[in-house]
């Protein structure tokens, strides 16, 4: 696979790490939407395209100052679809919202996150608050970013409910994303496409692609 | 040759009667304003597009925003959350009485609209849309609203070429469920030579002041007709005069019960001339409701009940040899049924009486369904039977694929 990456002293490496042990019933954006009550407070694993970061909806939210919006579009099933579909209730906490800002529209995307009653003045509906945020789907799939833990308080404040069908994940995990204040960023172009923001020593997955940029070339793990 | 005629519409019809309950269905959504909230389109539209809800009807009073967003800056995303495009194609039959007039069986491209429109400051929206329409003629609707307030006490000024009260109401004046507007509100309903319509666009100001999140006082000054009886067309004015549009608009419940009362006064001349002998001064007064309800026995659906009435009154030149003043009266009644899946049948009495005295009464008898089946398509049918005291009848079938993205 050809991929093109015009900054220096790069290192790309493919790597594996531990299975996540968190325990989500993998579900689907459409059954969510059918039957929203079935999966409120429950910790739930979806994929979807990535669509666009917007904070519309997070003012909705108790403690808004913490919390970053974007939107998904559900996969079709058929081939030939007649419908673009969105999500606009997904919540994810600041601490990672670069990584979100690295994500491009159509990128595939998993979630896992809890499941919970969103309520505006507009309108009521499932919201996801998301725990985790991987690149890709299935298989294939690696964390990108991760919310802090334990985290102080939930978007609604009701006790966790063991998962009805727990799933073990068949993604594997990177290293956690945490900035650094004052760290040195650069930019990759891959595919035509332009991420900033990245840092030295962060493991990404863009298009398919794993890797890390060292300081040191040569680097590889 | 009619019941050949007959037959292709019974194949028609069965095409998408298997449509509308073997097509599997999961979900809905619409275009820009969808893209934008990432949301679906059953959030503003019940029970199917174009027709709207409570919240979309809020939505388009606001100057399409959303409540929470009402003081504040729009966050522009990209341009695809402002513009979308419709295209309606149908094939319409009608027969009508023996030797009266030829039966009608033929496809037709309804129209090619563009949109675009939303918010674009706190304060300031737009709504444009340009239609290709049968005539092939371009149907222009230009409008910039200025809003300030918030969602239970505000005031919008709207500016433009547009919807005047027709389509952009509530309460029987929003969007039909099915393919036909109403008569009484899509037809001249009097006999005086006025060719005035309530449904027509127009060039003015309205100012629309919400007493509640629920109420609106309305209030529109209007160029009114041209002399060839055209609200959007041609030239500009061919008098001076204005025509006032005044309406209250309540809604009642989160289902969408409400009530209109309305009354427009209309000044109209017939061409160039004294006025003595070209002017007329037309009015236009009437309710419309609607309500909305769980069906009984299944309270996972709703049913509407929905009608208006109408009185019109005309006075003609006083130089002109016409009758005297002529009024006329028309109502509808009608029944829906909404299902959970998107899918919706209706019923529908229209009835108008162009001329109280000599009872020149028209009736027309609708029936059909809706089916939002994706996103971007909505199948609608419609049957009807037309029954005039002092014209031809006729009975035909309508049918609509209505595209959107």
């Amino acid at each position: 696979m050809r991929k093109v990456i015009c900054f220096a002293l790069v290192g790309v490496f493919f790597f594996s790490a531990s299975p996540a042990r968190a325990e989500y019933l993998r579900t689907s954006l459409f059954a969510i939407e059918l039957n929203p009550t079935e999966f409120y407070e429950k910790n739930v694993e979806i994929q979807a395209y990535f669509y666009k970061e917007d904070d519309l909806w997070v003012e909705s939210l108790p403690e808004s100052s913490k919390y970053v919006g974007f939107f998904l579009m559900k996969p079709q099933k058929d081939t030939l679809s007649l419908q673009e579909e969105y999500f606009g209730f997904v919540f994810a906490p600041k601490e990672i919202k670069d990584q979100i800002r690295l994500l491009r529209k159509g990128d595939k995307i998993t979630l896992r996150g809890r499941c919970f009653e969103f309520k505006s003045v507009s309108m009521d509906g499932p919201g996801i608050e998301v725990s985790q945020l991987l690149s890709g789907w299935g298989k294939e799939a690696r964390t990108i970013a991760q919310a802090p833990f334990p985290k102080t308080k939930s978007i609604v404040s009701v006790s966790q409910e063991a998962p009805s069908v727990p799933v073990g994940s068949d993604a594997s995990t990177s290293a956690v994303l945490s900035p650094k204040v004052g760290e040195e960023r650069y930019q990759l172009f891959l595919n035509g496409k332009a991420y900033q923001g990245l840092r030295f020593g962060d493991d990404y997955v863009f298009e398919g692609a794993h890797f890390r940029v060292e300081k040191e070339k040569g680097k590889e793990q | 040759m009619m019941n050949r005629g007959w037959k292709g519409v019974g194949i028609i019809t069965l095409v998408i009667l298997i449509g509308l309950f073997l097509i599997p269905k999961e979900s809905e959504a619409i275009p820009a304003f969808a893209r934008k909230y990432g949301v679906s389109c059953a959030v503003c539209h019940r029970p199917d597009p174009p027709r709207l809800n409570t919240l979309g009807h809020r939505f388009r009073k606001y100057g399409y925003r959303m409540p929470e967003e009402l003081g504040k800056d729009p966050n522009y995303k990209e341009i695809g959350e402002y513009i979308a495009m419709r295209g309606r194609g149908r094939y319409e039959y009608e027969k009508f009485a023996k030797g009266k007039s030829a039966t009608t069986s033929r496809f037709k491209w309804n129209d090619a609209t563009f949109f675009y429109a939303g918010s674009m400051t706190k304060n300031l929206s737009a709504f444009f849309e340009w239609e290709w329409e049968d005539e092939s003629e371009i149907g222009l609707n230009g409008q910039f609203s200025w809003f300030m307030g918030d969602a239970d006490r505000y005031l919008q000024l709207r500016l433009g070429q547009m919807h005047t009260l027709t389509r952009v109401g509530w309460a029987g004046f929003d969007r039909p469920t099915g393919i036909s507007t109403t008569n009484v509100l899509s037809t001249d309903i009097d006999s005086s030579a006025v060719p005035f319509k309530i449904n027509q666009d127009q060039r003015g100001l309205e100012a629309s002041i919400g007493v509640t999140k629920d109420a609106r006082i309305i209030a529109q000054l209007l160029n009114g007709l041209n002399f060839a009886g055209d609200g959007n067309h041609g030239s500009q004015d061919d008098d001076t005069n204005k025509d006032f549009l005044l309406a209250y608009e309540q809604n009642l419940t989160e289902r969408g019960t409400g009530f209109t009362l309305f009354g427009y006064r209309g000044v109209w001349h017939s061409g160039a001339g004294a006025d003595d002998v070209t002017q007329y001064v037309f009015y236009r007064t009437g309710a419309t409701g609607s309500l909305v309800f769980p069906t009984p026995f299944y309270a996972d659906l709703e049913s509407e009940i929905q009608g208006g009435v109408m009185y019109a009154h005309d006075v003609p030149p006083s130089a002109a040899s016409v009758p005297d003043n002529v009024d006329g009266i028309a109502y509808w009644l009608g029944a829906e049924e909404w299902f959970k899946n998107n899918a919706s049948v209706f019923g529908r009495l229209d009835f108008v009486n162009p001329d109280i005295g000599p009872d020149k009464w028209a009736n027309k008898y609708v029936l059909g369904g809706t089916y939002h089946l994706s996103d971007y398509l909505r199948l609608a049918l419609e049957g009807f039977y037309n029954a005039k005291e002092n014209g031809t009848d006729s009975a035909g079938v309508t049918t609509e694929a209505m595209f959107n993205f």
